[in-house]
């Protein structure tokens, strides 16, 4: 299957897309699968931000992706096919102290991939985000990694393999009718002590 | 003395308009904000007068950090101080996400997202200054539950917001500032004028037969009434209140 990939040049997931068999491409609006990806997580208390860097998070989170996937959205919608998968973070799903920006950002992109899926629905186009946890190679500055392994109830971090692989079942026929879903790949983290009061201790 | 700044606040069909008037029913002073519309909002600050309270007019855009600052040092300088922050002003553009552009976004991520988060932090450093706590309420949309289309830009800014809104309750309870957000469904603002779902009378029907509780859209004053309590509860944080007939029960 081609899928365009955007987002940040060297993420770790996009090499185990490739990995996986995709056909990944860096350009044009053909392919039949798309795969948005995230910046780094970052994590700070709202009050510690700067005004910009909070602005930079959001453009860097949410307005790139979103302006990133919409020609390929469009294309989709005349061709009548496509699968649209969003990589971006947990931190989207559930408020933790010091992921306000990433989480905000986050939390906008899977709203906008599921307006995507009622839009592109009728048009044969899906869209689904995949959540990932802290995994390894893309663990915020700061964060304890043993600590959050301890924490998941899997007892340890994705890999990017693993998201890689969920981003692929999400592209193939084998998910012919999932659409608008945010999937989380986290271990169960956030359904125990993802809650822990700042994640940088966990 | 209590103090609450309400943003978006002048206009005489607005949701800030009964915010502030329920506030005003609770003892409060007010500080409206708007982008213009000074003519409603003199009527704003006569209205809440007559209801015996001190009231101001603090224009000014909400969509940066600085423009939050002013309108609370403006609000602290002719009230004497910040006890609740109301971060009502809200824009929204009806369109598939296709055909967004890039003023487009700007326009409405400026406002209910940028604007919402530096009003709040603008709020919250006056609060900590103050040293006594206080309470922030946003206006947010039964569309930061629900999905919808064609408010997809809209409603991704409001389920922003309310990740942030649990983001800022967590970071900022240890000052004992609660941070709450409501949730109207259909108001009948100038914001919905453009809306498709309200363009004939017939799909204005259509619209109210949808709304289980009572079959008509909000008063301002009803979401007013939710505001006030969250402005004044004690122990409330991180909540979301939707103020809608039930609109989206079961929607999301």
């Amino acid at each position: 299957m081609r899928v365009l990939v955007v987002g940040p040049e060297g993420h770790p997931v996009a090499d185990e897309l490739a990995a996986v068999g995709l056909d990944l491409t860096r350009e044009g609006t053909d392919a039949e699968g798309l795969v948005t990806l995230p910046p780094d997580p970052e994590v700070a208390p709202l009050l510690e931000l700067a005004p910009d860097a909070w602005e930079d998070a959001v453009r860097r989170w949410v307005e790139e992706p979103f302006f990133a996937a919409q020609p390929w959205l469009a294309a989709a919608l005349e061709r009548g096919s496509g699968s649209w998968v969003a990589v971006t973070s947990i931190l989207g799903t559930q408020p933790f102290p010091g992921g306000g920006a990433a989480g905000a950002g986050a939390m906008a992109l899977d709203t906008l991939v599921r307006i995507a899926a009622l839009e592109g629905g009728p048009h044969g186009v899906r869209a689904n985000a995949v959540a990932p946890g802290w995994f390894e190679g893309n663990v915020p500055a700061g964060l304890d990694a043993g600590l959050a392994e301890q924490d998941t109830p899997l007892r340890s971090l994705a890999t990017s393999a693993a998201v890689a692989e969920t981003v692929a079942w999400l592209l193939s026929p084998a998910a012919a009718h999932v659409t608008g879903e945010v999937l989380r790949v986290d271990g169960g983290y956030t359904i125990t002590r993802g809650s822990r009061p700042d994640p940088r201790t966990a | 003395m209590a103090v609450a700044l309400v943003t978006g606040a002048a206009r005489d069909r607005g949701i800030g308009r009964g915010i502030a008037l329920a506030l005003a029913s609770r003892g409060f002073d007010v500080a409206v904000n708007d982008l213009a519309h000074e003519e409603e909002a003199e009527r704003r600050v006569a209205e809440l007068e007559a209801l015996g309270r001190r009231a101001a007019f603090v224009p000014g855009d909400i969509r940066t950090r600085e423009g939050n600052e002013r309108l609370v040092a403006e609000t602290v300088e002719r009230l004497g101080r910040l006890d609740a922050f109301v971060a009502n002003a809200g824009v929204a553009s009806w369109m598939p996400l296709v055909e967004v552009t890039r003023d487009d976004w700007e326009h409405v991520v400026g406002v209910n997202l940028h604007g919402v988060f530096h009003g709040c932090c603008a709020a919250a450093e006056q609060l900590r200054r103050q040293g006594e706590g206080g309470r922030i309420v946003v206006t947010s949309s039964v569309n930061a539950v629900m999905p919808f289309s064609p408010l997809g830009v809209y409603g991704a800014t409001k389920h922003a917001v309310g990740l942030l809104v649990g983001v800022m309750a967590r970071e900022w309870g240890a000052d004992s500032i609660s941070v709450n957000h409501v949730g109207p469904g259909w108001v009948d603002t100038n914001i919905n004028d453009p809306s498709p779902d309200f363009e004939t009378e017939e799909k204005r029907a259509a619209a109210r037969a949808s709304i289980p509780f009572g079959a008509r859209p909000a008063d301002p004053e009803e979401i007013g009434e939710a505001v006030a309590y969250l402005v004044t509860s004690t122990y409330t944080t991180g909540a979301f209140v939707r103020v809608d007939g039930g609109l989206v029960i079961g929607k999301y």
